[in-house]
Protein backbone atom coordinates (compact mmCIF):
# COMPACT_ATOMS: atom_id res chain seq x y z
CA UNK A 1 0.00 0.00 0.00
CA UNK A 2 1.23 3.40 -0.59
CA UNK A 3 3.88 2.33 -3.33
CA UNK A 4 3.99 5.55 -4.94
CA UNK A 5 4.35 8.06 -2.19
CA UNK A 6 8.12 8.99 -1.88
CA UNK A 7 9.61 7.14 1.07
CA UNK A 8 11.81 9.74 1.86
CA UNK A 9 8.84 12.18 2.31
CA UNK A 10 6.65 9.22 3.54
CA UNK A 11 7.98 9.79 7.29
CA UNK A 12 6.47 11.48 10.37
CA UNK A 13 9.35 13.72 10.70
CA UNK A 14 10.60 14.01 7.51
CA UNK A 15 7.54 15.02 6.30
CA UNK A 16 6.87 17.50 9.24
CA UNK A 17 10.24 19.40 8.51
CA UNK A 18 9.50 19.63 4.34
CA UNK A 19 6.07 20.77 5.03
CA UNK A 20 7.71 23.34 7.95
CA UNK A 21 10.30 24.40 4.95
CA UNK A 22 7.82 25.08 2.20
CA UNK A 23 6.21 27.87 4.03
CA UNK A 24 9.19 29.87 5.68
CA UNK A 25 12.49 30.84 3.67
CA UNK A 26 15.03 29.56 6.58
CA UNK A 27 14.97 28.03 9.50
CA UNK A 28 17.17 27.13 12.17
CA UNK A 29 17.78 23.39 13.80
CA UNK A 30 16.15 24.75 16.91
CA UNK A 31 12.98 26.06 15.77
CA UNK A 32 12.53 22.92 13.84
CA UNK A 33 12.93 21.02 16.92
CA UNK A 34 10.76 22.88 18.88
CA UNK A 35 7.80 22.76 15.64
CA UNK A 36 8.08 19.06 15.47
CA UNK A 37 8.13 18.37 18.74
CA UNK A 38 11.33 16.18 17.81
CA UNK A 39 14.56 15.15 19.88
CA UNK A 40 17.80 16.55 18.23
CA UNK A 41 19.27 13.27 17.45
CA UNK A 42 16.75 12.02 15.82
CA UNK A 43 15.93 15.39 14.02
CA UNK A 44 19.49 15.58 13.15
CA UNK A 45 19.18 12.19 11.64
CA UNK A 46 16.03 13.15 9.32
CA UNK A 47 17.97 16.79 8.18
CA UNK A 48 20.88 14.83 7.07
CA UNK A 49 19.01 12.29 4.92
CA UNK A 50 16.53 15.18 3.41
CA UNK A 51 19.72 16.96 2.72
CA UNK A 52 21.95 14.01 1.22
CA UNK A 53 18.41 13.64 -1.10
CA UNK A 54 19.47 17.05 -2.40
CA UNK A 55 15.54 18.54 -1.11
CA UNK A 56 16.99 20.59 1.56
CA UNK A 57 20.68 22.33 2.22
CA UNK A 58 22.09 23.08 5.42
CA UNK A 59 24.21 25.46 6.43
CA UNK A 60 25.96 25.60 9.61
CA UNK A 61 27.70 28.45 10.92
CA UNK A 62 27.87 30.23 14.04
CA UNK A 63 25.60 32.43 16.88
CA UNK A 64 28.37 34.24 19.02
CA UNK A 65 30.27 30.59 19.94
CA UNK A 66 26.97 29.04 19.35
CA UNK A 67 26.65 26.42 16.59
CA UNK A 68 23.74 27.59 13.68
CA UNK A 69 22.82 25.46 11.57
CA UNK A 70 20.16 26.76 8.94
CA UNK A 71 18.10 24.95 6.68
CA UNK A 72 16.40 25.95 3.00
CA UNK A 73 14.53 24.13 1.00
CA UNK A 74 16.11 23.08 -2.55
CA UNK A 75 14.17 23.33 -5.92
CA UNK A 76 14.09 19.29 -5.57
CA UNK A 77 12.26 19.16 -2.55
CA UNK A 78 9.84 21.58 -3.74
CA UNK A 79 8.99 19.18 -6.56
CA UNK A 80 9.27 15.90 -4.03
CA UNK A 81 6.69 17.97 -1.88
CA UNK A 82 4.24 18.77 -4.26
CA UNK A 83 4.71 15.08 -5.74
CA UNK A 84 4.06 13.70 -2.31
CA UNK A 85 1.06 16.01 -2.06
CA UNK A 86 -0.71 15.23 -5.69
CA UNK A 87 0.40 11.29 -4.91
CA UNK A 88 -1.71 11.31 -1.51
CA UNK A 89 -4.78 13.68 -3.27
CA UNK A 90 -4.85 10.59 -5.28
CA UNK A 91 -4.90 8.26 -2.29
CA UNK A 92 -7.36 10.31 -0.64
CA UNK A 93 -9.54 10.29 -3.62
CA UNK A 94 -10.19 6.71 -3.96
CA UNK B 1 10.58 2.77 15.12
CA UNK B 2 8.80 4.54 12.36
CA UNK B 3 5.34 3.73 11.66
CA UNK B 4 3.69 3.81 8.70
CA UNK B 5 1.67 6.87 8.21
CA UNK B 6 -1.84 6.73 6.52
CA UNK B 7 -2.63 9.04 3.68
CA UNK B 8 -4.90 10.65 6.34
CA UNK B 9 -2.28 11.36 9.01
CA UNK B 10 0.28 12.44 6.38
CA UNK B 11 -1.83 15.35 5.60
CA UNK B 12 -2.83 16.08 9.47
CA UNK B 13 1.17 16.51 9.63
CA UNK B 14 1.27 18.86 6.26
CA UNK B 15 -1.39 20.87 7.83
CA UNK B 16 -0.64 21.62 11.54
CA UNK B 17 3.00 22.31 10.00
CA UNK B 18 1.76 24.55 7.99
CA UNK B 19 -0.08 26.35 10.53
CA UNK B 20 3.00 26.43 12.69
CA UNK B 21 4.56 28.30 10.42
CA UNK B 22 2.08 30.71 9.85
CA UNK B 23 2.15 34.21 11.21
CA UNK B 24 5.90 34.20 12.05
CA UNK B 25 6.81 37.77 10.95
CA UNK B 26 9.01 39.07 13.25
CA UNK B 27 7.60 42.20 14.44
CA UNK B 28 9.55 44.98 15.78
CA UNK B 29 9.06 48.89 16.57
CA UNK B 30 12.37 49.17 16.90
CA UNK B 31 13.19 50.99 13.69
CA UNK B 32 9.68 53.06 14.05
CA UNK B 33 11.02 54.44 17.51
CA UNK B 34 14.61 54.85 15.49
CA UNK B 35 13.91 56.80 12.78
CA UNK B 36 10.66 58.25 14.19
CA UNK B 37 12.59 60.20 16.76
CA UNK B 38 15.57 60.75 14.74
CA UNK B 39 13.40 62.59 11.88
CA UNK B 40 10.87 64.19 14.79
CA UNK B 41 14.80 66.02 16.38
CA UNK B 42 15.83 66.65 12.88
CA UNK B 43 12.65 68.34 11.38
CA UNK B 44 11.66 70.54 15.23
CA UNK B 45 15.89 70.86 15.09
CA UNK B 46 15.47 72.90 11.35
CA UNK B 47 12.31 74.72 12.54
CA UNK B 48 14.36 76.22 15.47
CA UNK B 49 17.28 76.94 14.12
CA UNK B 50 15.29 78.87 10.86
CA UNK B 51 13.15 80.70 13.23
CA UNK B 52 15.12 81.94 15.95
CA UNK B 53 18.86 82.08 14.73
CA UNK B 54 21.26 82.77 12.17
CA UNK B 55 22.46 79.43 11.42
CA UNK B 56 24.38 79.53 8.21
CA UNK B 57 23.20 75.61 7.61
CA UNK B 58 20.40 74.80 9.70
CA UNK B 59 19.61 71.67 7.37
CA UNK B 60 22.44 69.64 8.64
CA UNK B 61 20.55 68.81 11.20
CA UNK B 62 19.51 66.10 9.10
CA UNK B 63 22.66 64.68 8.98
CA UNK B 64 21.76 62.78 12.47
CA UNK B 65 19.96 60.09 9.92
CA UNK B 66 23.56 59.18 8.94
CA UNK B 67 23.48 58.09 12.56
CA UNK B 68 20.10 56.64 12.22
CA UNK B 69 21.50 54.47 9.36
CA UNK B 70 24.17 53.26 10.54
CA UNK B 71 22.57 52.01 13.44
CA UNK B 72 19.68 50.69 11.59
CA UNK B 73 21.98 48.28 9.87
CA UNK B 74 24.31 47.00 12.45
CA UNK B 75 21.06 46.22 14.24
CA UNK B 76 19.79 44.56 11.13
CA UNK B 77 22.59 42.56 10.97
CA UNK B 78 22.77 41.41 14.63
CA UNK B 79 18.63 40.42 14.09
CA UNK B 80 19.42 39.29 11.08
CA UNK B 81 21.93 36.61 12.93
CA UNK B 82 19.53 35.74 15.70
CA UNK B 83 16.96 34.81 14.20
CA UNK B 84 15.32 31.60 14.46
CA UNK B 85 13.37 31.93 11.24
CA UNK B 86 12.59 33.82 8.19
CA UNK B 87 9.54 34.04 5.95
CA UNK B 88 9.07 35.59 2.69
CA UNK B 89 7.19 38.02 4.02
CA UNK B 90 10.39 38.98 6.10
CA UNK B 91 12.19 39.88 3.20
CA UNK B 92 9.57 41.81 1.54
CA UNK B 93 9.20 43.97 4.65
CA UNK B 94 12.99 44.47 4.53
CA UNK B 95 13.75 45.50 1.15
CA UNK B 96 10.56 47.35 1.00
CA UNK B 97 12.51 49.98 3.59
CA UNK B 98 15.80 49.46 2.10
CA UNK B 99 14.40 50.75 -1.31
CA UNK B 100 12.52 53.30 0.17
CA UNK B 101 15.93 54.65 2.10
CA UNK B 102 17.75 54.17 -1.49
CA UNK B 103 14.92 56.98 -2.65
CA UNK B 104 15.39 59.07 -0.09
CA UNK B 105 18.63 59.42 -0.84
CA UNK B 106 18.54 59.84 -3.95
CA UNK B 107 15.89 62.76 -3.29
CA UNK B 108 18.23 64.15 -1.15
CA UNK B 109 21.07 64.31 -3.41
CA UNK B 110 19.35 65.78 -6.75
CA UNK B 111 17.02 67.86 -4.04
CA UNK B 112 18.38 71.23 -5.92
CA UNK B 113 16.35 69.93 -9.19
CA UNK B 114 13.02 69.57 -7.14
CA UNK B 115 13.45 72.86 -5.48
CA UNK B 116 14.11 71.46 -2.10
CA UNK B 117 10.14 69.91 -1.80
CA UNK B 118 12.16 66.81 0.31
CA UNK B 119 9.39 67.23 2.89
CA UNK B 120 6.91 67.32 1.35
CA UNK B 121 7.76 64.77 -1.42
CA UNK B 122 9.63 62.37 1.03
CA UNK B 123 6.64 62.47 3.72
CA UNK B 124 4.11 61.44 0.74
CA UNK B 125 6.30 58.36 -0.67
CA UNK B 126 6.80 57.30 2.83
CA UNK B 127 2.91 56.12 2.79
CA UNK B 128 3.65 53.22 0.73
CA UNK B 129 5.98 51.53 3.16
CA UNK B 130 4.16 52.59 6.22
CA UNK B 131 0.69 50.88 5.11
CA UNK B 132 2.14 48.30 3.48
CA UNK B 133 3.78 47.02 7.00
CA UNK B 134 0.80 47.54 8.06
CA UNK B 135 -1.15 45.40 6.12
CA UNK B 136 2.50 42.87 6.49
CA UNK B 137 2.40 43.02 10.04
CA UNK B 138 -1.60 42.88 10.32
CA UNK B 139 -1.47 45.83 12.27
CA UNK B 140 -3.96 48.51 11.70
CA UNK B 141 -2.65 51.82 13.30
CA UNK B 142 0.51 51.34 10.92
CA UNK B 143 -1.81 51.44 8.43
CA UNK B 144 -3.63 54.57 9.48
CA UNK B 145 -0.02 55.52 10.01
CA UNK B 146 0.29 55.30 6.48
CA UNK B 147 -3.09 57.38 5.39
CA UNK B 148 -1.27 59.80 7.93
CA UNK B 149 1.79 60.24 5.60
CA UNK B 150 -0.19 60.97 2.02
CA UNK B 151 -2.38 63.85 4.34
CA UNK B 152 1.02 65.33 5.76
CA UNK B 153 2.68 64.99 2.13
CA UNK B 154 -0.41 66.91 0.42
CA UNK B 155 -0.23 69.56 3.54
CA UNK B 156 3.47 70.05 3.32
CA UNK B 157 3.11 71.43 -0.72
CA UNK B 158 0.99 73.94 0.50
CA UNK B 159 2.32 75.86 3.18
CA UNK B 160 6.06 78.12 3.79
CA UNK B 161 9.33 76.42 4.01
CA UNK B 162 9.70 76.85 8.27
CA UNK B 163 6.20 75.38 8.70
CA UNK B 164 7.07 72.51 6.83
CA UNK B 165 9.58 71.66 9.01
CA UNK B 166 6.47 71.80 11.74
CA UNK B 167 4.20 69.80 9.32
CA UNK B 168 7.14 67.21 9.04
CA UNK B 169 7.65 66.55 12.72
CA UNK B 170 4.03 66.20 13.20
CA UNK B 171 3.57 63.67 10.48
CA UNK B 172 6.59 61.24 11.50
CA UNK B 173 5.10 61.42 15.67
CA UNK B 174 1.54 60.39 13.92
CA UNK B 175 2.86 58.14 11.51
CA UNK B 176 5.96 56.57 12.74
CA UNK B 177 5.77 57.34 16.76
CA UNK B 178 2.32 56.44 17.90
CA UNK B 179 1.98 53.00 15.22
CA UNK B 180 5.51 52.32 16.85
CA UNK B 181 4.56 52.32 20.26
CA UNK B 182 1.49 50.94 19.97
CA UNK B 183 2.78 47.99 18.08
CA UNK B 184 5.71 47.67 21.14
CA UNK B 185 2.67 47.69 23.69
CA UNK B 186 0.94 45.03 21.69
CA UNK B 187 3.96 43.03 21.67
CA UNK B 188 4.09 43.10 25.11
CA UNK B 189 1.62 41.64 25.99
CA UNK B 190 1.16 39.11 22.95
Amino acid sequence: MLKDLDPLLHSQLRLGVISLLMSVDSADFTWLKEKTNSTAGNLSVQIDKLSEAGYITVEKSFKGKKPLTTCKITKAGIKAFEEYVAALKQYISK
Amino acid sequence: MEKELTPQQSLDVITSMIQQAKGNMQRNSFYFLLWGWTIVIANLGVYVLLKFTDVADPYLMFMITIVAAIISGVYGFKQGKQATVSTHLDSIYKWLWIGFGVNCFIFWFFGVKMGWQLSAIITSMCAVPTLLSGVLLKFKPLMVGGVVFWIFGALIFMVDTETQFLLAAAAVTFGYLVPGYMLRKSDKHA
